[in-house]
């Protein structure tokens, strides 16, 4: 039997303790409410375990830097809030195009704009999906407890690895900030991902020649390796060569299809109530927690209600979705924004799903799902 | 048995650090669940505080927010004002006599309110006014016995700086006196 460790933490704390356990050794960033700790969390930990942490003067700067530090072999970690999170949209697509493994963390506040810079919010969820341009792919994982921001952690760095692929963890205020019990698990026990490595020679190696997974192969750098990247459409040499349809087709279906070909390692869910529901809450993030309590005072009560929580957003889970929805008379999404994952699970299913929406800086409260449910 | 505590008073009292300290204890101490949450705004010190902590020895704690809290410290009027009236029916006010004199906004309400002069206690016991945050840690877990005292402690001591462990003892202890005193009074 492994030991495992209680520990009183904090979501952000919780989510540094996982980067590092996942292997971090690279942070840049800019402080920002609400995932300052984050960023303080990691200038204090990294240099104890010879990693290497960056204030930069922007968030521009810490992508661009997260990026470069994993180009040379760094698993890295980068964390904002909103404002910050829409500099790093342009690095984060350069990461994706040039297949780089980078985690950036969103801990969401209220926005539009600066916004509410202390209060929670979920209203980043289709700019974590859309906010750079052209057709990307994106892993985009949420936690609900300070325990799933250390296991989101670990995961998101496993497939940012596996996949060479950026990935995003959308936390929010509440969950960032709210501290509580946590199990840590012995290290040792944790399964770590490392990206691929080549074992080709260096005359025959290219840098974005994929393997059967559809995923290419890293080469040690500052080796006899030659290595080019590029942001254009590139050849497997990494060459421009975005005049080319014939490439540009090869290699943006194949940066999707690597995505589909893990989709299983990608996918996380969790159920909670009532087995047999007549209606299902799907839910993620901090509204989980409300739409458990809710779950289970209903239940309690004689009604049938179920909760899937939604831990990966992007790529959409929806045959998930689908399925759990199929067994409901009627689903409820209820979001800290205007409606944003809803039309996902609207397009999931053909049950009639209606939302349960606020948007000025408070959280949803178990009491209002219980209301709405019993209007359903 | 879940119990919601409110911690309240202005910047610079330590009342975060105590309603960590409360519920790390819970947690690490005693085994049990809980939670800490604060009421985070752009405040500084001097400027309104609130710690929140939920306690519960038998469930999962799932929505962390504090509504209607069994237990309320107040260590400042503006505080009192703000958050004792949302007390459950039944449930206890516990205010620091330095900084609240008027109680008129819980006139008429079901709830025991004990009066300790906690800042003065700790100035008493450690000549510093600072640690009026663990004095109140003492008030508090002697009068609900969320967690036990020597529990409470030995958490506290995981987390004060080398040197004044003796000085937070002294400081826990005269809120528990306190509250013992009242008890005394009271019989």
């Amino acid at each position: 039997m492994s030991n495992t460790t209680v520990r009183f933490m904090q979501g952000n704390e919780a989510l540094v303790e996982g980067a590092l356990v996942a292997g971090a050794r690279f942070f840049a960033g800019y402080p920002i409410t609400p995932a300052s700790e984050i960023t303080e969390g990691m200038s204090a930990r990294l240099p104890l375990v010879g990693g290497v942490f960056l204030q930069m003067e922007d968030e521009i700067a810490s992508m661009g830097a997260a990026i470069g530090a994993s180009m040379a072999g760094a698993k890295c970690l980068t964390a904002t809030s909103g404002p910050g999170f829409s500099l790093k949209q342009e690095g984060i697509g350069i990461a994706s195009m040039m297949e780089i493994p980078v985690v950036i963390v969103d801990v969401m506040r209220g926005g539009p704009a600066s916004g509410m810079s202390t209060l929670p919010s979920q209203m980043d969820v289709m700019q974590a999906r859309w906010g750079c341009h052209g057709d990307h792919p994106i892993i985009v994982l949420s936690p609900a407890t300070v325990t799933e921001c250390y296991e989101l952690a670990i995961k998101a760095f496993n497939l940012a690895e596996l996949i060479r692929q950026p990935v995003i963890i959308l936390s929010d205020a509440i969950v960032g900030h709210l501290r509580e019990r946590i199990e840590l698990p012995d290290p040792s026990t944790v399964k770590i991902i490392n990206r691929k490595m080549t074992d080709k020679p260096p005359e025959e190696y290219a840098p974005f020649e994929a393997g059967e997974d559809d995923v290419p192969f890293f080469a040690e750098r500052g080796t006899a390796y030659r290595y080019h990247m590029c942001s254009n459409v590139h050849t497997e040499k990494g060459f421009p060569a975005d005049t080319n349809n014939a490439v540009a087709a090869k290699l943006i279906t194949r940066l999707h299809r690597k995505l589909d070909n893990y989709a299983d390692e990608i996918t996380c869910y969790k159920f909670f109530g009532a087995e047999d529901y007549d209606v299902l809450i799907t839910a993620y993030g901090c509204v989980t927690r409300a739409a458990r309590d809710a779950a289970k005072a209903l239940n309690a009560e004689g009604r049938k209600v179920g909760v899937l929580q939604l831990q990966s957003l992007w790529p959409f889970p929806k045959a998930v979705v689908a399925e759990y929805a199929a067994k409901a008379r009627k689903v409820l999404m209820p979001e800290i924004n205007l409606g944003q994952l809803i039309d996902q699970v609207r397009l999931a299913t053909d049950r009639p799903v209606e939302g349960l929406n606020r948007c000025d800086g408070a959280e949803i409260r178990p009491e209002q799902i219980i209301e709405k449910v019993r209007e359903m | 048995m879940r119990n919601e505590v409110i911690l309240s008073g202005f910047g610079g009292q330590g009342l975060i650090l105590a309603g960590i300290l409360l519920a790390e204890a819970a947690v690490v101490q005693e085994g049990i669940n809980a939670t800490q949450d604060q009421v985070y705004g752009i405040a500084a010190r001097g400027g309104e505080c609130c710690s929140e902590v939920i306690v519960s020895d038998d469930e999962e704690i799932n929505y962390a927010k504090v509504n209607v809290p069994d237990i309320v410290l107040s260590m400042s009027q503006a505080a009192f004002n703000k958050y004792a009236p949302r007390v459950k029916d039944g449930g206890v006010v516990i205010v620091d006599t330095v900084f609240v004199e008027d109680l008129s906004a819980l006139e008429g309400r079901d709830c025991t309110i004990l009066r300790i002069p906690i800042t003065a206690i700790s100035k008493e016991k450690t000549g510093r006014t600072m640690l009026a945050n663990v004095t109140a840690l003492g008030a508090i877990c002697e009068y609900t016995k969320l967690v036990k005292n020597d529990n409470m402690v030995a958490e506290i001591l995981t987390r004060v700086p080398k040197g004044t462990e003796e000085i937070n003892r002294q400081a826990y202890w005269g809120g528990v006196e306190a509250i013992r005193a009242l008890a005394g009074k009271e019989a």
